[in-house]
């Protein structure tokens, strides 16, 4: 059975890729386009993986991940972090919220998959 | 899986972004002056946030650079380091027309960057107390490699190199050369770790980073092209070959990259070591940290 993966970012594009890829590589993916959208869908079904971006509208994605973290659903879940912000506060913001790894964009499909590969695969 | 066609994204990516400027062009037009508006800045923000994270991603170096240091600004108002002035919100409304013209040129495929918006990057960076943005033209030929691109009378040499990925199995190191040019003047250096793959993945005898130089504009060219990585000088084409800016944004591996001019610089100023260290580009390399 395949690994069911919530990509959560309000950029359509970088939705679209990340879905293309990991779907190409045989994951069930989920779309939510913010924050709320995102802790809604992971409130409704329990994912392998949660890919978050961080500015995003309505809740962001360091306020999602310290919600999914109160379901206990998501114990053990892990959670990395889609961003272009790469300074140290934003990182130790994210892990003091639950986020179990970062990866800085631009990244390719590549290195996506690689790192993806690593955590569920 | 084959390499996945991120072409097939520009579109999407393009619509986006105009309507990303759409909405930094009316929060700003809402600022008052004075402590920022939290929600009307981060709307802004957000948009260019959004719009550099894809431009890179994607394949647009120039915008991805130029949104950067729109960003900066931005992230300075969010912070309350800088107040909300009629000069700054005058500024910010040129460069949202500013990244029209860019995506614009980006979609019909032509250079996104030119005299104009590099002289917003002057402003912005002044705005920010930078230094202005070095003023670079095409590197001289296409067949050779990486060398330094034409300063021009002012600005600081850009050295785009990314030695080919059989460089080291020939016994040469970059490093050697990064020394020999310190000793010419005050040495930036950026690394790009895109290519960089898992440990489990990598090749010891390959060259996975491309390098990003800077050197006063008044050095001498051909003092910089008879630097040495051992048994290879910058001007040796067998050893090392240019890049465009678009490859290198877009994480490519050094075998697809394709050799031909490196016509832009990056604007990264970050000092390092005498030994090359991952400048912020490591971060995008990082991979699962395991908690």
């Amino acid at each position: 059975m395949s690994k069911n993966i919530l990509v959560v970012d309000d950029s359509a594009s970088m939705r679209g890729m990340v879905t293309f890829t990991l779907k190409g590589a045989g994951f069930a993916v989920k779309e939510a386009d913010d924050g709320m959208a995102g802790l809604e869908a992971a409130r409704g079904e329990r994912y392998d993986l949660v890919l978050a971006d961080v500015n995003m509208p309505r809740m962001d994605g360091i306020s999602m991940v310290r919600e999914i973290r109160t379901l206990p659903a998501y114990a053990g879940v892990p959670i990395l972090i889609l961003t272009t912000e790469s300074n140290p506060e934003k990182k130790q913001e994210g892990k003091a919220a639950g986020a179990t790894g970062w990866l800085v964009k631009p990244f390719d499909p590549e290195q996506l998959l690689a790192t993806v590969n690593r955590v569920i695969g | 899986m084959s390499r996945v066609d991120l072409s097939q994204f520009h579109q999407t990516f393009f619509d986006e972004s105009v309507e990303g400027l759409d909405a930094m062009e009316a929060a700003l037009l809402k600022l008052d002056t004075g402590d920022a508006d939290p929600e009307l800045v981060n709307t802004i923000f957000r948009s260019a946030h959004s719009i550099k994270g894809g431009s890179a991603t994607f394949g647009f170096p120039e915008i991805a650079a130029f949104t950067h240091v729109a960003e900066e600004l931005l992230d300075n108002l969010r912070s309350g380091k800088r107040q909300v002035s009629v000069e700054i919100v005058e500024l910010l409304l040129r460069c949202v027309d500013g990244m029209r013209g860019m995506l614009d040129r980006a979609q019909r495929a032509e250079a996104a960057a030119n005299a104009a918006t590099n002289a917003l990057l002057d402003e912005l960076r002044a705005a920010l107390g930078t230094a202005p943005t070095p003023r670079v033209v095409a590197a001289p030929d296409a067949g050779t490699n990486a060398s330094a691109s034409e300063a021009g009378a002012e600005g600081d040499w850009a050295i785009a190199f990314q030695p080919k990925a059989q460089l080291l199995r020939s016994g040469n190191d970059p490093l050697r050369m990064f020394r020999e040019l310190a000793e010419l003047g005050e040495l930036q250096v950026s690394a790009a770790l895109n290519a960089v793959p898992s440990f489990d993945q990598m090749d010891p005898e390959v060259c996975y980073v491309a390098w990003d130089l800077r050197l006063p504009g008044t050095t001498r060219r051909e003092r910089i092209e008879r630097c040495s990585t051992g048994r290879c000088s910058m001007a040796t084409p067998a050893c090392c070959s240019t890049i465009p800016a678009a490859a290198r944004a877009t994480g490519a591996s050094p075998k697809a990259r394709s050799a031909a001019g490196a016509t832009k610089c990056w604007h990264w100023s970050r000092r390092i070591a005498p030994r090359a260290r991952g400048s912020r580009w490591s971060s995008s390399a990082r991979r699962w940290a395991g908690g």
